[in-house]
């Protein structure tokens, strides 16, 4: 048994590191192929869906049978909305390694490149941000699918958490006041 | 010469897969050198200047012990020397992983952070898992130095694959670009390492002939010559650091300090690419907010 897994390890990582290695030689798409890949969303409507007044109107309004029905049902349309929202970064992403590639071909004169590197750095970092966050409200997502009735017993957490965030972003303020720090919701 | 010749211990390929290595990494410590490539992979450096000798040493103790009657060495003073020479890889090679991962997420603050977590539940479970595997692999029937040896290699390769993999997964999650000589030096490593783990499994769980053994050793041997030429393709064909490279390295570490660095964050760009890029942002900027807003209610 410890040889099988051994050896499927082995496999992995071997098959992995060529994959890797063969798809960075392929030819990287075009920004027009990229852009036609992006889905816009409605974000005032995943506001709404977010809202926990919202949530809080049904709860009172609705029988508990009820309220499961239609939480289930818009937390459904949560994930759709965030599903959407992490493809669009990953093809951000995408966009932003692009254009990074271009600037450090020098494509243009050096201080249009460097222009653009910056953006794009800027664009691709948010966009990972943005992917990583959309993962995490996905997982969140999916338990409160499980059990939509909830208590909410993690209050008291996020209360401390935001505090720490809104230290970190005060302390990111004073020490590097140029720099925008999005740890904090605004 | 018959190919059955060739692959016996004391053959000529025995002698040039052996010796081979050492020397290219040498040369390839050189070419970084010559590259400025050291400012941004000086564990590489040391990686290539340690193997290099090290094997070399091991190489020539080797002909000391076999080619000499009575022999200038003995047996065990050369496991003694290699199982060093081990443990000294072992941690080079961890900590050339880390230099490979902090040059991956540099461009990405971003992701730093999850970087780093990971790897930090990552690793202690891996050391444990290579425990595991080394309690359970079948008791070996050679004397504690040598067994030692080989346990310490088996861990060190599950451990090796185990931290490549989950930094090719995160990197392949993400979309993340690698630069040049980061991507070789892992490419070199996964070779190297799936193959090594894959002959050490084998080695350790299956009761092996001594022909078998031999196989094996080619095969490792092989494997870490292909691993070097890996590096070394990729070391030639990594642009030279340039002084423009060192003053904007400069620049970044003055706008780290915020004092004085020039910050391009509100430069005025125009054009309609722009305008979209801007867009673009503003948007992820948005969405950012309001998935933090989520995740914390």
């Amino acid at each position: 048994m410890t040889l099988i897994l051994l050896i499927v390890a082995a496999v992995a990582t071997l098959a992995l590191t060529a994959g890797y290695a063969v798809s960075r030689a392929l030819p990287p798409a075009s920004k027009a192929d990229l852009a036609a890949q992006l889905e816009p969303i409605d974000i005032a409507a995943f506001r709404n869906l977010i809202d926990p007044a919202e949530d809080e109107y049904l709860r009172r309004h609705l029988s508990a049978g009820q309220f499961r029905v239609t939480q289930r049902a818009r937390l459904k349309a949560r994930a759709a909305y965030v599903r959407v929202a992490r493809k669009n970064a990953v093809v951000l992403i995408r966009m932003g390694q692009t254009a990074l590639a271009a600037s450090e071909a020098g494509a243009n004169d050096a201080r249009a490149n460097n222009d653009i590197r910056e953006a794009a750095l800027r664009l691709v970092n948010d966009a990972a941000l943005l992917q990583q966050n959309a993962g995490f409200a996905l997982v969140r997502i999916y338990a409160d699918m499980a059990w939509p009735n909830r208590s909410t017993a993690t209050v008291g957490i996020l209360d401390r958490y935001q505090r720490v965030s809104d230290s970190a972003m005060l302390l990111g303020r004073l020490r590097n006041p140029g720099v925008a720090v999005r740890v904090t919701a605004g | 010469m018959p190919a059955a010749t060739m692959f016996q211990p004391h053959s000529l390929l025995w002698h040039y897969l052996w010796a081979a290595p050492s020397i290219l990494l040498l040369l390839l410590a050189v070419f970084i050198y010559r590259r400025s490539l050291q400012r941004e992979f000086p564990i590489f450096l040391t990686f290539a200047i340690v193997q290099g000798v090290a094997g070399l040493a091991l190489y020539g103790m080797s002909v000391a012990y076999w080619h000499f009657k009575p022999p200038l060495i003995s047996g065990v003073f050369w496991w003694r020397a290699n199982l060093v020479h081990l443990l000294i890889e072992v941690v080079l090679k961890f900590a050339l992983i880390g230099e490979i991962l902090s040059q991956v997420l540099k461009p990405f603050p971003a992701l730093s952070k999850l970087g780093k977590l990971m790897i930090r539940v990552v690793g202690p479970a891996l050391v444990l898992t290579a425990t595991l595997v080394v309690a359970l692999s079948r008791p070996s029937e050679f004397a504690p130095i040598v067994a030692n040896s080989h346990s310490l290699d088996l861990a060190d390769y599950v451990i090796e694959c185990g931290l490549l993999l989950c930094i090719f997964v995160f990197a392949a999650y993400f979309h993340l670009a690698w630069g040049r000589l980061a991507l070789g030096i892992a490419l070199g490593l996964g070779v190297a390492g799936s193959v090594q783990l894959g002959t050490w499994a084998l080695w350790s769980n299956l009761p092996v002939t001594v022909h078998q053994r031999t196989l094996l050793d080619f095969v490792n041997m092989g494997i870490y010559q292909i691993s070097v030429l890996i590096w070394l393709y990729y070391a030639l064909t990594t642009p030279k650091a340039t002084l423009m490279d060192k003053l904007g390295e400069k620049d970044d570490h003055y706008e780290d300090r915020g004092s004085g660095g020039h910050d391009s964050r509100g430069s005025d760009s125009s054009g309609p690419d722009s305008i979209d890029e801007d867009e673009r942002q503003h948007d992820l900027v948005v969405w950012n907010r309001e998935l933090e807003r989520l995740l914390k209610r």
